[in-house]
């Protein structure tokens, strides 16, 4: 049985399983519990051109089915993580996605260029979807111009194949997909996370300490599936879906309907394997539906 | 340098006993051979409180006690929200899921003296570092604060008879009338102790203080809310006083803690 599949840009990954951005570190500091060589690949945690301290406390909140976080991308920046991180990631035996996000246009750009000549990472993911970057992010995301622009600006100087992830906090996330093809992007990753909030009743302030932040995990997973197949039906560059994956059966859905690959996000803080598990899962679906090549799946959906 | 994760396992675990030891304090046993036989005072384990997805999340115990040959761990919590309220209703016979041992372990550097300062279910990693270390308890002092006898466990059934130790409550139903901190004052504390606590934070703030007033060592097991509990969410973060660079402000509780240096923090 084949489980490999294409993301854009020439790269081939073993199965369509990637740890999401943000949810398992750079990676490289989990081998010790767990086999890079069972999954399609890693995105690291969004690097920026300068370090971040994050977002004050508290940063994460649980909610029904689901949890909110305003982390507000802690990283060692640019350099801290070319010197730090990579020398340790590139030798993870999986597909390794760097995640970056800049401020503007430029610095997107720069960054971008410092990975070409960069043995061992496989591609680049751009967030440009953040709730909890307020200097960069989502804004970038809201709008087709501005999505088509950074979009473009990178493809200009990167060697890579260039993945866009798109956030959900839009009226119209097909368009902006199509913005983002039109800019050169080789494929398109979604959705990041929701914006949501809770509030304590008895000090009538917020539980977020920046007030709003993310929302992840089961609850958003039916808002993901139905933005993956609207912009399933409006691009022709493979999608990596993802939003609320935990079992076989979520990334499967995902799959039919149109993803080519997905990332497991908030899954992973409750159980590190469950990427694992639903490779494993994924390929039992196949055995008994006798289907011999897991891309004979994707966008498989019948409307009729 | 990347910064690994040291190995942890997960275990399904039979509970052995879940008792209430005071007005909404359970003293649970929990049969997890393989996690027992790892964990090391300070560390902690993160329950799936339910198989379901509500709570979705899992939740952060520290270990309180284990008996590596019988198999055995035990934990002390508090019932203040739906998974501790999930774990009380758990019966003998039932599996939990475990994540764990999580956290780094805690020995106190070379001392003559260690003065231990708890507060409610804070007594559970000052309990386990005693438990692990006979030779320290000659020379430990172990200073309990609770609301009142009510909330006081039996202090026989949770730290070794041979410690030195003096209550608080806040009521005065037991012990001194007053807080835990009080009773720092009334002790004469050598130069060469170190400060160890845990419990409420500001509490934890109040001891920090008086041993920096005195010059001596303090070092606080501090607790969060954590998605994850092995490094990954950057959710449970601590806010330190000074950071080599930017990203070091903030330091996780799980994976750089629990413990810290109690003056090294912004409290």
């Amino acid at each position: 049985m084949d489980l490999s599949t294409h993301i854009g840009g020439g790269l081939t990954l073993r199965n369509p399983v990637l740890m999401a951005s943000g949810t398992f570190g750079h990676g490289a500091e989990y081998a010790s519990i767990f086999d890079f060589n069972r999954i399609g690949g890693v995105v690291t945690k969004t690097i920026t051109y300068h370090p971040r301290a994050g977002n004050t406390t508290p940063r994460t909140v649980e909610t029904p089915a689901g949890m909110l976080n305003s982390i507000g991308l802690t990283n060692p920046g640019l350099e801290g993580f070319l010197s730090e991180k990579v020398p340790a990631l590139r030798e993870l035996p999986t597909g390794r996605i760097v995640s970056i996000a800049g401020t503007s246009n430029d610095e997107f750009a720069e960054m971008a260029q410092r990975f070409n000549d960069l043995p061992g990472i496989d591609a680049l993911e751009l967030n440009i979807s953040s709730p909890n970057m307020k200097d960069g992010g989502q804004l970038f995301g809201c709008n087709e111009t501005s999505a088509h622009g950074v979009t473009a600006a990178v493809k200009a100087v990167s060697d890579l194949p260039v993945f866009v992830k798109l956030t959900p906090n839009v009226t119209d996330i097909a368009a902006i997909a199509g913005a983002v093809e039109e800019g050169g992007a080789d494929g398109i990753a979604l959705i990041n996370t929701l914006l949501g909030m809770a509030i304590n009743i008895n000090t009538r302030r917020p539980v977020l300490g920046n007030i709003t932040g993310g929302l992840s995990g089961p609850a958003i997973k039916p808002v993901a599936l139905a933005m993956v197949w609207k912009v399933a039906n409006r691009v022709s560059v493979p999608i990596t879906g993802m939003g609320g994956i935990v079992t076989a059966q979520d990334a499967l859905e995902f799959l039919i309907a149109g993803a080519s690959a997905i990332q497991v996000g908030t899954a992973s803080f409750t159980n590190p394997w469950a990427a694992l598990e639903i490779v494993d899962g994924i390929a039992d679906y196949c055995k008994s539906h006798q289907i011999s090549n897991v891309r004979d799946l994707v966008g498989t959906l019948s409307t009729d | 340098m990347a910064d690994m994760i040291p190995n942890f396992i997960q275990e399904n675990a039979e509970v052995l006993a879940n008792e209430p030891v005071a007005q909404n304090v359970y003293l649970m046993r929990l049969q997890a051979p393989r996690i027992a036989q790892a964990c090391k005072p300070a560390q902690f384990v993160q329950i799936q409180t339910d198989p379901g997805l509500a709570p979705f999340l899992r939740r952060p115990f520290s270990t309180l006690r284990v008996d590596t040959k019988a198999g055995w761990m035990e934990i002390l919590y508090d019932t203040i929200g739906t998974g501790t309220r999930r774990l009380a209703a758990t019966n003998p016979g039932d599996q939990l899921n475990l994540l764990g041992p999580l956290g780094l372990p805690f020995s106190p550097p070379n001392t003559e003296r260690l003065l231990l300062v708890a507060g409610g279910v804070g007594v559970v990693p000052l309990a386990f570092l005693a438990w692990h270390n006979p030779s320290l308890r000659p020379r430990t002092i172990f200073l309990m604060g609770a609301a009142g006898k009510h909330r006081m466990p039996n202090m026989d059934r949770l730290v070794p008879e041979d410690l030195e130790r003096h209550l608080a409550t806040d009521d005065g139903s037991l012990g001194h009338k007053g807080f835990v901190t009080d009773l720092i004052a009334q002790h004469t504390i050598p130069n060469q102790t170190v400060v160890f606590t845990c419990g409420p934070h500001p509490m934890m703030a109040r001891v920090a203080a008086l041993a920096a007033e005195s010059n001596l060592p303090c070092y606080a097991s501090l607790e969060n809310h954590m998605a994850c509990g092995f490094g990954a969410c950057v959710g449970c973060v601590v806010e330190y006083r000074e950071a080599e660079r930017e990203d070091r402000k903030y330091r996780k509780v799980c994976t750089e803690g629990p413990v810290v240096d109690a003056h090294a923090i912004v409290w």
